[in-house]
């Protein structure tokens, strides 16, 4: 069965390979049948890979431990869940999935718009068919999921595999890393239409119009990834973290970081006709961070935790960065001309000019990390001089940046479109900066005396209160017009602006989330040494050992302890964390035990017993507000389907046109 | 048994019993996780491969990078060490890759705190260059025209204040 999945993805790569060729020749030969024919390659290779992945699983859940990576990500006492989940488990499995994932969308892609932009579709196919060529060419001739293992001349089967890692069996790392791809790969489809437009020289707003969907649902999906992967540290690394500031999570935020940006500075080409440079500047660094990350992944260029070990692609992985980097910046530049703006800002104090603005806060933000992620390596490279930058670093120079971004979320909806007066900036800017201050100043009151706490809640305090403001003026509005209650005036109000309304939904999801940030300058942390029914205050909580067990579960043993948690003598519930050996790997694991509350967490690490098991240790945490984080993804999940929902009323944008040139100066309307 | 033997035998099992208890502490890592350990842990960076933390809040009791580091750094401290001591005899003997942050005392480090806020710069200068380019060449406008302009913008803004926008 192995033979068939291998030759799959060797007809696959062939096949791809053919529809790159087809397009372009296609295209530019002016031969339809060609570019036709490329197109059913597309949908060719998607079925191809999808063979070859149904086959890669099949032999995973069915544990044939001839296969080399079978033998080395699954073991027989795994369950079937995670069996499965080692399709991605592992360096072949996860660049077979990518290229499921990546031909899936351009699939997708090539079919939703196959009566659409004739004339660019071409070379759209050509570029997201060269990327997926790039990923089928690793599983094919650089590091196949099909190999088995050999010794001498014969196959071997080693009876049993080494399992997969017990920190990767846990349910939101089976579903992170899917999220976390669709995020990645999804990027590909925005670029290659921004590069089919600008290769066309179509610039318009043609390929923003048709991408839009896209970025926001591949946005979500990388959100939705990050979010996922911090809730796996926090649950199952035991030290209550939920960002490390790996290399690897770096390179998940970085692409989402500038998608985000782009999903702002989209709407001013969309409105204006500007910012089409920035436009395609912003979506090229968006796909090209994202295979950074995976080259970050894949390769061990830097030590991470999280990175697949040395491997052979690395070479591969570093010339298609650079390569992609290069011919990328060699297209916008040749065409530059035609990414012309089609008319010039207003004023310095407009929403224009403040997109602009949050933009280079944004990538000011995102360079800042991929300095620290690099630069080690560059500075190694060149002097031989180790450096190390851990999270102090990227505290120290991303909190400033993150609470000027924080302020930006609140000013740009109080500031016009093309210029804000004097006085409508007065307007809109006391009631919201009055609730800011007032915040800061009780909070200073009841004993926060930190600076950076009490500038962020002043600020999360003030955007809160602007996005409230337009709501609630909007619904009294339309209150007023339509009689209705102000409860259905905000449905009407939101349904007929989706973008708008929805987009402020998901501004008020990320202040959640910076409160949530922001409590953990309140953390507190101790250890303490417990013998059976002996008790420590922590906080505001008394704990009380009852029990420790030792067993045996199948795959693995675990010592579990049983906590009584007190408060003002009342028991208010128990904890039973854990801490596990696998017996084939022997890698040991620990289940916190956490009491979530909305204020705070109570987080207990059992850390084993001491050595003369008399008592045994606990690491036990205190993590104000951590709650907010995840409660702001659902209100940030909320706003994006939100966003991609129909608005009631379609609108029509106030484009400056040039509709006339007379001898005179040039007239000039608004549409 | 002779009782010198005796003596001897109880003798070495009572220095037997102590080694075991001597080590058995030893190996207790919270024994040395003291308030002074974590303070100047904080500093340092823990080196093994498996989280970003630092020696001070590496939350792994019996890590191979982190715990050894503190044991360290509690021995120097029982020989009365300042923190900046204690910090300065491991950078001294490990190099600066024992710093959980660049140093500032050397070009590397510099350039590794300055680049983001120059970046910064360099952006907003980009940013007022592009607005200052992209920018309408202010338009002459009468005294009489400006006031008539400023009524209306005025009415536009209450407007806008009362009812619903589109984005």
């Amino acid at each position: 069965m192995e033979n068939v999945g291998a030759l799959s993805v060797l007809l696959a790569f062939c096949i791809a390979v053919f529809s790159i060729v087809a397009s372009v020749t296609g295209k530019y030969a002016r031969r339809p049948f060609l570019t036709v024919s490329a197109e059913r390659a597309v949908y060719t290779v998607w079925a191809l890979i999808t063979i070859a992945s149904g086959i890669l699983v099949t032999l995973l859940i069915q544990g044939d431990f001839r296969v080399a990576y079978v033998a080395a990500h699954t073991d027989k006492a795994m369950p079937a869940i995670y069996k499965f989940t080692a399709w991605w488990g592992g360096q072949q499995g996860s660049l077979l999935f990518w290229s499921w994932l990546l031909s899936t969308y351009t699939a997708v892609a090539t079919f939703t718009n196959r009566r659409k932009f004739r004339d660019m579709m071409p070379l759209v196919i050509a570029i997201m068919m060269t990327t997926l060529a790039f990923f089928i060419g690793m599983v094919t001739f650089v590091a196949s999921p099909f190999q088995v293992l050999m010794a001498g001349k014969g196959i071997i089967d080693v009876g049993d595999g080494n399992g997969l890692s017990p920190l990767l069996q846990w349910w939101t790392m089976a579903i992170h890393p899917p999220f976390l791809y669709l995020g990645y790969v999804g990027f590909t489809v925005p670029f290659a239409f921004a590069m089919g437009s600008l290769l066309t020289h179509q610039p318009g707003e043609a390929w923003i119009h048709t991408t839009r969907r896209w970025a926001i649902v591949t946005w979500l999906f990388q959100s939705t990834g990050v979010l996922l992967g911090m809730g796996w540290a926090y649950t199952v690394l035991g030290w209550g973290g939920y960002w490390g500031w790996d290399p690897v999570e770096n390179a998940s935020l970085m692409p989402w970081i500038t998608a985000t940006a782009f999903l702002h500075s989209v709407m001013m080409q969309e409105k204006k006709g500007m910012m089409k440079v920035w436009n395609m500047v912003l979506v090229s660094a968006t796909f090209l961070l994202s295979i950074l990350g995976t080259t970050l992944t894949r390769t061990g260029l830097v030590a991470s935790v999280h990175a697949f070990a040395q491997s052979p692609v690395k070479p591969y992985f570093t010339t298609f960065v650079v390569g992609g980097t290069v011919l990328t910046a060699f297209a916008i530049i040749k065409n530059l001309p035609y990414l012309k703006s089609e008319v010039k800002l207003e004023s310095v104090v407009s929403r224009e000019s403040s997109f602009l603005f949050n933009n280079l806060i944004l990538l000011a933000s995102c360079f800042a990390i991929l300095w620290g992620t690099l630069f080690p390596v560059i500075m190694e490279a060149i002097t031989g001089e180790k450096e190390t930058i851990d999270a102090p670093y990227y505290n120290r120079v991303n909190v400033p940046i993150a609470l000027f971004l924080i302020f930006l979320t609140g000013v740009g909806p109080l500031i016009a479109w093309r210029k804000s007066s004097v006085n409508s900036l007065k307007r809109a800017f006391l009631a919201p900066a009055i609730v800011g201050l007032v915040v800061s100043i009780v909070l200073a009151v009841v004993g926060i005396h930190d600076i950076a706490p009490l500038i962020s809640f002043g600020l999360c305090a003030f955007v809160l209160a602007t996005v409230a403001s337009e709501f609630w003026k909007g619904s009294r509005a339309i209150q007023a017009k339509e009689g209705r209650n102000l409860l259905r005036a905000g449905f009407e109000l939101t349904w007929r602006n989706t973008r708008r309304y929805g987009g402020y939904l998901v501004h008020v999801g990320i202040v959640i989330m910076f409160i949530g940030f922001t409590g953990s300058a309140f953390n507190k942390h101790e250890m303490h040494n417990l013998g059976l029914n002996e008790s420590v205050r922590f906080g505001p909580y008394d704990l009380k050992l009852i029990s420790v067990n030792q067993a045996d579960a199948g795959d693995y043993q675990f010592e579990h302890a049983n906590l009584a948690v007190f408060r003002d003598g009342t028991e208010i519930g128990q904890l039973d964390p854990e801490v596990r050996v696998y017996k084939n790997s022997q890698e040991q694991n620990s289940i916190v035990g956490i009491r979530r509350r909305l204020n705070q967490d109570l987080y207990v690490n059992f850390s084993g017993v001491l050595p003369d098991n008399s008592k045994a240790i606990f690491q036990v945490y205190l993590f104000p507000l951590v709650s907010c984080i995840w409660l702001g993804y659902w209100v940030l999940l909320f706003g994006s389907l939100i966003c991609l929902i129909p608005g009631k009323v379609r609108l029509q944008y106030a484009r400056t046109e040039v509709v006339g040139i007379a001898s005179a100066p040039a007239t000039v309307y608004q549409s | 048994m002779p009782a010198r033997l005796r003596r001897s035998i109880s003798l070495k099992l009572v220095f037997a019993f102590t080694a075991v208890l001597g080590a058995l502490v030893a190996q207790d890592p919270t024994s040395y996780l003291t308030p002074g350990v974590m303070r100047v842990g904080d500093r340092l960076a823990c080196r093994c491969g498996g989280c970003r933390n630092t020696v001070g809040n590496c939350p792994m009791l019996r890590c191979s990078s982190a715990d050894p580091m503190r044991r360290r750094i509690h021995q120097m401290q029982m020989t009365g060490m300042s923190d900046q001591d204690v910090v300065n005899n491991i950078v001294r003997e490990e190099g600066a890759v024992a710093l959980a942050t660049p140093p500032t005392d050397n070009f590397g480090g510099i350039l590794t705190w300055v680049m983001p806020g120059v970046a910064l710069v360099i952006g907003f200068f980009i940013w007022s260059a592009y607005v200052r380019r992209n920018q309408k060449a202010p338009e002459v406008i009468s005294d009489a025209d400006r006031a008539t302009i400023e009524k209306y913008r005025a009415e536009i803004d209450d407007e806008l204040d009362e009812g619903p926008q589109t984005h």
